[in-house]
């Protein structure tokens, strides 16, 4: 099972990006969300974050997510970029 | 990295050694009627044509000194500021902030995410984000807390180290109250180890069925509840006191039934006096009662922590065990062992009495914290001292 041994952080708070921090949890996928577009698209960015994470087979996490507008495909490569600091998937092979 | 030269701007990290360096920056902030803290961990500027534009610093947890110049408004520089401090902490293996901040100053933050925990007006407002939050901690330390009765009473305390005084006051509170909350100030910025002051309070709570210990944590007598930072000195003291205050009678007496907050008296110390006066001030109007009990007395001196450390310090047994419980005593002479052979390795805890060089921790906390610039952690909550 792959687990994140320590704290990482990816992406800025800049607009049309999104801030993506995680630490190792024991407790399931717990996704914190703020985001400016929370009303229209704060579960479809729960789900591209929590879809990512299952594809990539974490089961165990704490996110904090602080989004700005990101795309879809942004909130992805955010995330596995944290992931990666976090040394739990390595650069480029295995990104979804 | 795109953003570390957007456009025509270039962020850098500060050099915290270089003396020039800071002037540059605390000319920057006092061009916007903003005081330069010191005791920083990290600072970034960007600069526009080399001119600094934006700056911003965190110590631990705690975001401050942020500022943008005012030509410059409207370009969201906060958030790259942010985000370069944000980047550091978690490297740091932070992933949770504080910001301290003008009351005028609070919409760029709250659009990057930041909710406010409380507010002084017009010196202050403290919000945060990140993973846990001021609610989270308060719904589990109810939780710990369930099985108490109520009303329950509160005490904060250093215990630096736990005396005599610190049991007396802990034993009336229990005695007058349905039940009592112990927080023991978790900053490690005092001359005993949080561990060890924690465990010499639980050791005695652990005797009153209606008493618990817990760590005061983020939200109590911390370095993110006192912005001793910014503000000029005369309000900064005065500010910090209210910013804790307010925080715990509008969102933690609440929410943890917490009726009453005792305190020890403080015959000596100047700032632990304006904390407790405050004290008197703020939480009565705001439904917490306060009780302010003497201290008791040993030998016709008034019992408190730092006659303790100066006595230990002087190797003087005899006052000492005159001053501090049975466990406290052990824990002082066991310490003294444990530290005296390894005083040179670079230990978190402080050194033994013999090896310790003067000017360094012990002593200085010996002395009363109003003497330095800024009033610590310690002097400001324990009324114990």
């Amino acid at each position: 099972m792959k687990s994140v041994k320590r704290v990482a952080q990816a992406g800025t708070l800049e607009s049309s990006d999104i801030m993506i921090i995680v630490e190792p949890g024991t407790n399931g996928l717990r996704v914190d969300l703020e985001s400016i577009v929370e009303k229209q698209y704060g579960q479809a960015i729960r789900k591209t974050i929590t879809d990512t994470l299952k594809t990539l087979g974490i089961t165990d996490l704490n996110v904090k997510a602080i989004d700005k507008g990101a795309l879809d495909y942004a909130i992805r490569a955010r995330l596995v970029t944290a992931l990666s600091r976090a040394d739990i998937v390595q650069r480029r092979e295995d990104q979804p | 990295m795109g953003w570390d030269s957007i456009g025509n701007f270039e962020l850098e990290a500060v050099n915290l050694d270089s003396k020039r360096d800071l002037g540059e920056v605390a000319a920057f902030l006092a061009n916007q009627g903003l005081r330069f803290g010191p005791d920083l961990d990290h600072t970034v500027v960007l600069r526009q044509s080399g001119a600094i534009v934006a700056t911003g610093s965190f110590k631990g947890e705690v975001i401050r000194n942020v500022a943008v110049s005012p030509q410059l408004r409207g370009l969201n520089l906060t958030a790259i500021i942010v985000t370069a401090l944000a980047r550091e902490q978690t490297l740091r293996g932070l992933t949770h902030f504080f910001v301290f901040t003008k009351p005028d100053n609070v919409a760029p933050f709250k659009g990057l995410g930041f909710a406010e925990i409380a507010r002084v007006m017009p010196w202050v407002v403290l919000l945060e984000t990140g993973l846990g939050s001021m609610s989270d901690w308060l719904q589990e330390t109810a939780r710990v807390l369930n099985h108490l009765p109520r009303p329950r009473a509160a005490l904060v305390m250093n215990c630096d180290p736990f005396t005599k005084g610190h049991q007396a006051l802990i034993r009336r509170a229990a005695d007058e109250n349905e039940a009592v909350v112990v927080f023991v100030v978790s900053e490690d910025s005092s001359t005993f180890p949080f561990a060890d002051r924690f465990r010499l309070v639980k050791e005695e709570v652990k005797n009153l069925p209606n008493a618990i210990a817990l760590p005061s944590g983020k939200y109590v007598i911390s370095q993110a509840t006192f912005p001793n930072y910014f503000l000029k000195r005369e309000e900064g003291a005065k500010a910090q006191s209210q910013l804790d205050l307010t925080i715990f009678a509008d969102r933690i007496a609440p929410a943890l039934e917490l009726s009453h907050r005792y305190v020890g008296e403080e015959p000596h110390c100047p700032v632990t006096r304006a904390y407790n006066q405050a004290m008197l001030e703020i939480l009565p109007t705001r439904g917490v009662k306060v009780k302010m009990i003497p201290r008791i007395a040993s030998r016709s001196q008034t019992v408190n922590a730092s006659l303790v450390r100066a006595a230990w310090q002087a190797n003087d047994w005899d006052t000492v065990s005159s001053l501090v419980p049975a466990h406290t005593l052990d824990y002082l002479r066991g310490f003294q062992s444990l530290q005296a052979p390894q005083a040179s390795q670079s230990h978190q805890s402080p050194q033994s009495p013999q090896s310790r060089p003067a000017g360094q921790t012990g002593l200085e906390r010996s002395k009363c914290p109003a003497t330095k610039e800024s009033p610590t952690i310690e002097g400001a909550s324990d009324g114990r001292r």
